[in-house]
């Protein structure tokens, strides 16, 4: 279990560029046409964006796959995560984010097993060069492109038509979103807000356009734990450690582009008077952007803002969830002896074993 | 001691380079020499050459996702623990390693 975490981290990582890259250059492509300037060069980037973004799959399975069976998973794993994207089979369906983390997991170990499979030594310059790669190919292609097409794009379609009919009915509107905007905000950055994520690329296509109602409903989930981290230290200066105070520029800095990973040291400090009041906040938020559906085809904070389709709402919507969280926050935190503010860690988190 | 370790986090800006320091800090405070490699988001940074990994007492690999050139890392003594372990906690954890390797 812990190697599979791990394998998802590794894809999470490498794909990290290659969203920043399509995101960004889709926001702001995407700006510039607002403006009414009609820039050809401009729309054909845009285009090659959400070309790129079409690969994140692919390069997502491909590292997870690396993680796993190394080296020789990476092109197995692309292949995989690829056919995830973009199904070759008729009447099938994109398997999305899920099948990509199938098809990682999938490559990684089938590489992880070809190659300890002992072979004669004659044969063994052809099983790494032209076996693994043609067989494990082969392989990736068969599973990705019928059952899990198949099956994971029927499931896929479950979770979007039971997206859709929560969405068509405004009081559960508000419910999705508060959900997903708390996922996010729970584990900052982690598997459980990763889920909430998965949700959003796994709709993102939808012609319907719920993709981008849901990825709006995130963004209170992904910049309020980090803006009110840093706002609340700055206003409650004796509830927050020195070196949380210090931290609180960049905090905010990060909130407002999107990376919630800057809230996890305030959290690691006092977990329930942090998670607790971000959870709130990011879930008010959720369900204020949910409500009035407002979208945005934007990723990273502020930068998905001039995307958004109602402005007004969508920067309330994170003032409101930030200014709920900062309120809770100050509200239940306890006062900081700065002396004997010392990080001290659990015994059981140091269950480790020396190897060789 | 000589203490080596190396650090990598998922998204590769800040607890990569958070654990550098508080295993540096830890490491410092309780009299050991210390390098730390971290493997951020733009790669290998102060990367440890194969003497100081021979020289080394400890490798400590605070890690949440597959490390690069692992093949520098065989044969030697070594702990792996999550980044936040090495965020929280770098002095428990070096106290630990004093007292496995005594």
């Amino acid at each position: 279990m812990k190697k599979f975490q791990q394998a998802l981290m590794t894809g999470v990582s490498y794909m990290l560029p290659l969203i920043v890259f399509s995101g960004m250059t889709i926001a702001l492509t995407g700006m510039i046409s607002q403006s009414q300037a009609d820039f050809p060069a401009v729309a054909t980037l845009n285009g090659f964006a959400w070309v790129m973004m079409d690969l994140i799959p692919a390069i997502f399975a491909a590292y997870m796959a690396y993680a796993i069976g190394d080296k020789a998973a990476i092109i197995p794993g692309f292949i995989g995560g690829y056919i995830a994207g973009h199904p070759p089979v008729e009447n099938t369906s994109a398997s999305g984010f899920l099948g990509a983390i199938l098809a990682g997991f999938i490559a990684g170990y089938l590489v992880l097993y070809l190659r300890k499979v002992k072979v004669p030594l004659f044969l063994d310059s052809i099983k790494k060069t032209l076996l693994i790669p043609v067989l494990t190919g082969w392989l990736l292609y068969l599973i990705m492109a019928y059952p899990i097409a198949i099956f994971v794009g029927a499931l896929n379609d479950l979770i979007i038509s039971n997206l859709l009919d929560l969405s068509q009915a405004p009081q559960y509107a508000f419910l999705l979103g508060a959900i997903l905007s708390a996922m996010c905000a729970f584990d900052m950055g982690g598997p459980i807000g990763k889920i909430a994520i998965t949700f959003v690329f796994a709709v993102w296509n939808d012609p319907s356009g719920l993709g981008f109602v849901v990825n709006a409903a995130v963004f209170p989930g992904i910049m309020v734990p980090a803006l009110s981290v840093g706002i609340a230290s700055l206003i409650a200066r004796n509830k927050y450690t020195e070196d949380e105070i210090r931290m609180a520029p960049a905090s905010i800095l990060s909130g407002l582009v999107g990376i919630t990973e800057s809230t996890l040291p305030y959290a690691f400090r006092d977990p329930f008077r942090i998670i607790g009041p971000n959870m709130m906040g990011a879930a008010v938020g959720g369900a204020i952007m949910m409500g009035f559906g407002v979208s945005t085809a934007g990723v990273s904070g502020v930068f998905g803002m001039p995307m958004a389709s109602n402005l007004g709402i969508f920067i309330s919507a994170i003032l409101v969830g930030t200014a709920i969280s900062v309120a809770l926050q100050i509200l239940i935190k306890k006062p900081v002896d700065q002396s004997a503010a010392v990080i001290t860690g659990e015994e059981d988190d140091l269950d480790f074993e020396i190897t060789l | 001691m000589k203490i080596t370790a190396v650090t990598a986090c998922a998204t590769g800006v800040a607890h990569t380079f958070m654990a550098k320091r508080a295993i540096e800090d830890a490491a410092k405070a309780r009299g050991h020499e210390v390098k730390v490699e971290t493997q951020g988001a733009t790669g290998i940074e102060n990367a440890l050459t194969r003497a100081e990994l021979e020289e080394a007492d400890i490798l400590i690999l605070a890690t949440d996702i597959k490390l690069a050139k692992t093949e520098r890392f065989k044969n030697i003594k070594k702990v792996t623990i999550p980044v936040a372990t090495a965020i929280k906690n770098a002095d428990g954890v070096i106290k630990k390693i004093e007292e496995k390797l005594k």
